[in-house]
């Protein structure tokens, strides 16, 4: 198949369409990830984060520990002691962290804006 | 005028339905502790911000597991057992629905928090001091999300154990 001889090739042009293209491309993509991420709240519990990473937050290997309760089986006490133990290992580490979210590291006391402490 | 009136009560008190948590005025003297201690405020704000995402996380994880590795499995368990138990069934679906509703209240928590963090308390505190109240009106729905979670779960410990009596009197 020959080439017609009277069409210019663009060469130059259609790289700068291409480049262009791309960059495009990649900025509505980027933008629409990034505003996933925030809308699903996945950004609040990022602590890759710049920032996030606290020096004592290694210790937490404990709590990646998975409980596990095969679903086959039978069922009779022993099965529902060893259920039991599994769920009182869970209820534990949520009753450690029960007071989490408490008021106080958001009180006028903490932020030190108390009157009366001022006084 | 009567209607005037009514119409104006009916703005406020849908203004006020809208938006539950209730203005508080500071004082002067507040309002400079506010913007004198602005950096060490965000500081602060920055800290809990980085602690409530750890405890959530953290929190998640055992709610997850809870209600995934065990009480789901539990339930199939019983099932194929044929001893369905409506209460315990009844109380996965509790516990997912609740779940996800801390999942929420995290994230419109979260939001506000870093809206508060990016506020400027040094010129606006009183503004800022508004948003503070919303922000602990956020947080409280949390840990009110979390105790009503460690119901659902102690409900169903309670359920698990009267099932444990009934096994051992052979019922």
């Amino acid at each position: 198949m020959a080439s017609n001889p009277d069409k210019p090739i663009r060469g130059r042009r259609n790289l700068i369409i291409l480049g262009a293209g791309s960059i495009l491309i990649a900025a509505i993509t980027t933008i629409a990830s990034l505003q996933i991420y925030r809308a699903t709240g996945d950004i609040y519990l990022d602590r890759s984060r710049p920032g996030y990473i606290f020096e004592d937050e290694k210790h937490n290997e404990e709590d990646d520990q998975k409980e596990s309760f095969s679903n086959e089986g039978e069922i009779n006490v022993e099965v529902i002691d060893e259920y039991l133990n599994e769920l009182d290992t869970v209820i534990k580490r949520i009753d450690d962290s029960a007071d989490d979210f408490s008021p106080e590291p958001l009180s006028d006391d903490s932020l030190n804006i108390s009157l009366d402490e001022e006084e | 005028m009567r209607k005037s009136f009514a119409i104006v009560s009916a703005v406020v008190l849908a203004a006020a339905a809208v938006n539950p948590v209730s203005a508080q005025t500071i004082s002067d003297e507040q309002a400079g502790l506010i913007s004198s201690n602005c950096a060490s405020i965000k500081l602060q704000l920055q800290n809990t911000e980085r602690y409530g995402s750890k405890s959530r996380q953290h929190l998640g994880a055992q709610y997850e597991s809870i209600l995934t590795n065990l009480i789901i499995n539990l339930n199939l368990r019983l099932v194929k057992n044929n001893r369905a138990n409506g209460e315990i069934a009844e109380q996965q679906i509790k516990l997912s629905s609740e779940r996800d509703y801390f999942r929420n209240k995290f994230t419109d928590y979260s939001r506000e928090l870093e809206s508060l963090k990016n506020f400027d308390c040094k010129s606006e505190p009183q503004a800022f001091y508004d948003k503070l109240v919303v922000v602990r009106s956020k947080r409280n729905e949390i840990s009110e999300s979390m105790a009503r979670l460690r119901e659902i779960i102690g409900q169903h410990r309670e359920s698990v154990s009267k099932l444990r009596e009934e096994l051992a009197n052979g019922q």
